[in-house]
């Protein structure tokens, strides 16, 4: 087992406490609806229960991407131009993990936890998933281990951008200047992706960097006519912190267990969020559409 | 695991929340008036045309009817609304002044919605009329 690097995530959960405060203390004195303690308490205690279901499977992830290693195409040492790839290639490798999150239901039903608040505040930002062990999210950062950057190297670059996401969860700051909000994900662009008006739908999904979105056509600017309203198509309507870990992994099992057919049980499991059989329900694209068509015909 | 850490973390978590909730965070929700839970109801459900609208007396609910023949019910969660469409009437009953409306979901619930014995008993009647 290689010498790991420190964790930043743990250096950095004071700093998001004392920051959480000072965001209330803003709500306050702005928009006290910005707050809402029980939904504050549910993101928090998901977060929490996230870092126990981390803790549980972080070994066994480290050690697969370990052995792995010795597959390695390269052997790619800790130089100084090996940091900045392994950032870059880390964040990429989150847009893609997160675009496929939002795009196929098996990922979504571990990723729904985060957006599951009708909030936008930095206690969201910690609102995590318990179960991206099982829905094998890890898996997309593999093969940069593959590649032959150190695990360690990694696991670092990893933690750094998960920290930069932490301050993008926030009404409280407007746009950064122009030339940031060119390169680097903020909380402008990420507003966004947590928005469900149809516009905003399936847009953002940078970890980082915003680039990624540019180039691959999937980037929204925030508009100041259309605000964000935040959560899911189907807000949960309750507080309930078991039910608000495991809905969509319920919803997904009593789909594929009661339609029949191999073809419609796949599409349940690996179709976009909403998909069904009888087209009787909303995916992102149905509700563009008929956002499109509304707008058209007005 | 560290079961110090985890002791403290979820302590901290406490402590956090009940500090939103001394700032008095969230507080005083209501749905609003009747173009607001218009308003609400084609947010949540793009193309939706409302017509009508049942308003809890407390502005803790709404049941809003669309032109074709389509329902949004709203109901307040923490300080904003969450919401259920139905293409056709769901199950509804008049309870005193208060109308029920079954989503068929266990954890969204039953949501009742203070309208006055009249007003429930006339939309507790589409379901009938739409059942005829």
């Amino acid at each position: 087992m290689p010498e790991m690097l420190p964790d930043p995530v743990q250096y950095a959960i004071p700093a998001f406490i004392i920051l959480i405060l000072v965001e209330m203390l803003i709500a306050r004195r702005v928009d006290a609806s910005r707050y809402e303690p029980k939904d504050t308490l549910t993101s928090l205690l998901l977060g929490t229960g996230s870092t126990v279901a981390g803790a549980l499977a972080g070994g066994a992830v480290v050690a697969l991407a370990v052995w792995l290693s010795q597959f390695r195409l390269f052997e790619i040492g800790y130089v100084w131009w090996a940091w900045i790839a392994v950032f870059l290639l880390d964040d990429l490798a989150y847009y893609v993990f997160h675009r496929l999150a939002h795009r196929v239901r098996w990922f979504w039903a571990s990723h729904v936890i985060h957006h599951s608040s009708q909030h936008y505040n930095l206690s969201t930002a910690l609102r995590q998933t318990w179960t991206g062990f099982f829905s094998l999210s890890f898996a997309f950062s593999l093969p940069i281990v593959l590649i032959g950057f150190p695990v360690p190297m990694l696991l670092f670059a990893s933690g750094v951008n998960l920290i930069y996401q932490f301050w993008i969860h926030t009404e409280a700051v407007g746009r950064m200047p122009r030339w940031f909000e060119a390169v680097f994900n903020t909380p402008s662009h990420h507003r966004v992706h947590h928005a469900t008006n149809p516009r905003y739908l399936d847009r953002n999904y940078a970890g980082m960097l915003i680039i990624w979105d540019r180039m691959f056509g999937t980037y929204e600017r925030e508009r100041d006519d259309d605000r964000p309203r935040y959560g899911i198509i189907k807000n949960l309507g309750s507080f309930n912190l078991l039910w608000a870990a495991t809905h969509e992994w319920i919803g997904m099992a009593k789909d594929v267990l009661t339609i029949p057919g191999w073809r419609n049980k796949l599409g349940y499991l690996f179709g976009p969020p909403g998909w069904s059989h009888d087209g009787s329900r909303d995916t992102s694209d149905t509700i563009k559409a008929r956002w499109r068509d509304g707008a058209e015909s007005e | 695991m560290n079961w110090i850490v985890l002791g403290a973390s979820l302590a901290a978590v406490f402590v956090v929340a009940a500090i939103a909730l001394a700032l008095g965070l969230g507080r005083g929700a209501q749905l609003g008036e009747r173009e607001r839970v218009f308003a609400m109801a084609r947010d949540f459900h793009s193309g939706f045309r409302p017509v009508d609208a049942a308003i809890d007396g407390n502005d803790r609910a709404a049941f809003v009817r669309g032109d074709d023949g389509d329902f949004v019910l709203l109901k307040l969660h923490g300080v904003h609304g969450a919401g259920r469409y139905f293409a056709a009437t769901p199950s509804l009953e008049s309870k005193g002044g208060t109308l029920l409306v079954q989503t068929g979901e266990r954890m969204f619930g039953t949501v009742a919605i203070d309208v006055g014995a009249d007003e429930a008993r006339r939309w507790a009647g589409k379901r009938e009329a739409a059942h005829a």
